[in-house]
């Protein structure tokens, strides 16, 4: 299944995506990592980033997406 | 502490993980019922830290506030120990007439005021304050509106979407949460300095503390099962939706002060059987010259839970006449029965009449 990753800046932020996602049907699970601002929370987001990303921002959350 | 016993929002492993969850859905609950965003709802220790927080963080040389005649020393305490830093405050009076508290309010604003700070309703007496005036007039001046919420929430309706900016409130009283938490929540539109910096779980590799909320002002581990458990209340406020909470309380407080007026030498100080609208369900009362904390004593002894004293409420007490007496208060919840108030008035009665 494809999927992508997007770098939220902490848990709140994150678990806020994760059930905004779900009630709009898209699948998406939390995963803790460590990326270029140290610990972070990312979201592992199976779905398009194309219909993702301006559904995010439309709640306040922009697509922080890893390098 | 059984299904959740890791840390909330530092590891990635399946407990922590469920503990973050669960921490997240109290913080929407809460948020929800302020009309906030969860991002901007702060779980702090009590009212006391939330109102410290919002204080202290828009504290700045030669900064001024505008206080209320009847704050609680949550709020009159911080806001005196900035005057050693520079900062100043004025009290206005409340009154009985909210125009005339209003006038009063505004004339006590002056261009270096940062913020005016009041409670929903006195902890003494359940006066109440004119918030939604209140909050216009802090908007037309331009200055930061917080309400310490402690003894209104779950009971009064408080919204950020109201106009007010923060909201500062207990988690043990009218949200029936557990002693030791609280709640801070903002609209964003005053940033705040910090209180204490720590570890947030977030941005960790920077040695400043993060910018966004509500990491900022929750450095440190939660009280997370305290956090849990708040959520937990403000369900259970929803469930019976604060109006009829409300309702009970009031109908209770209206009971108790007009049958306490009727016994001699008994002198009740809440008027909420007078003038209902301006009054949060708390009656105060005295018995003869028993001292409040006597008073408090014998009706502990006879079965009765009531706090005797000044309540940290000195400025309320000094408006009052009751500085050098407290005085003892009754609080009702939504658990209170009717039967239990005809109770404590006939303790109250015994014990006027054997003084």
């Amino acid at each position: 299944m494809n999927f992508f990753l997007i770098n939220t800046r902490s848990m709140t932020q994150a678990e806020k995506a994760r059930l905004y996602l779900a009630r709009n049907g898209i699948k998406s699970v939390i995963i803790r990592t460590t990326g270029r601002n140290g610990c972070t929370f990312t979201l592992k987001v199976f779905g398009d980033a194309g219909t993702v990303c301006p559904m995010l921002s439309r709640i306040g959350i922009s697509c922080d997406l890893p390098r | 502490m059984t299904a959740y016993g890791a840390n909330p929002g530092r590891s990635g492993h399946a407990m922590s993980m469920a503990a973050s969850r669960a921490v997240f859905a109290s913080r929407s609950a809460c948020a929800e019922f302020f009309g906030a965003e969860p991002e901007n709802t702060v779980f702090t220790l009590n009212c006391t830290h939330a109102l410290n927080i919002a204080i202290k963080g828009l504290a700045r040389p030669g900064a001024h506030f505008v206080l209320s005649d009847i704050e609680h020393n949550a709020v009159i305490r911080p806001v005196h120990s900035l005057k050693e830093r520079g900062m100043s405050y004025t009290l206005f009076e409340s009154t009985p007439d909210p125009v005339q508290t209003m006038l009063n309010a505004s004339r006590a604003i002056r261009p270096e005021t940062v913020a005016l700070i009041c409670t929903a309703a006195g902890n003494v007496t359940g006066q109440r304050m004119p918030l939604l005036e209140l909050a216009d007039l802090c908007r037309r001046r331009r200055i930061c509106f917080i309400v310490d919420a402690a003894q209104g929430a779950g009971l009064l309706p408080l919204n950020l979407k109201d106009g007010i900016n923060i909201i500062c409130t207990a988690g043990h009283k009218g949200l029936y949460g557990p002693m030791g938490t609280g709640l801070m929540l903002t609209d964003g539109k005053y940033p705040l300095k910090t209180l204490m910096e720590g570890g947030t779980g977030s941005a960790s590799e920077s040695l400043e503390q993060p910018e966004f909320l509500p990491d900022r002002f929750e450095s440190g581990t939660i009280n997370t099962p305290g956090a849990i458990a708040l959520g937990a209340g403000v369900d259970f406020v929803r469930s019976r939706t604060p109006q009829k909470i409300l309702e009970h309380e009031t109908a209770l407080c209206r009971n108790l002060c007009g049958t306490l007026r009727k016994i001699p030498g008994v002198t009740v100080y809440s008027e909420i059987d007078r003038y209902q609208e301006q009054y949060a369900p708390v009656v105060s009362f005295n018995i003869g010259d028993i001292p409040s904390a006597d008073a408090s004593l014998k009706l502990s002894d006879m079965g009765f839970c009531l706090r005797g004293g000044l309540h940290c409420a000195p400025l309320a007490h000094r408006k009052l006449g009751t500085l050098e007496t407290g005085t003892v208060r009754f609080a009702p919840s939504a658990f209170t029965t009717p039967e239990e108030v005809n109770r404590l008035a006939k303790a109250v009665n015994y014990l006027a009449r054997t003084k």
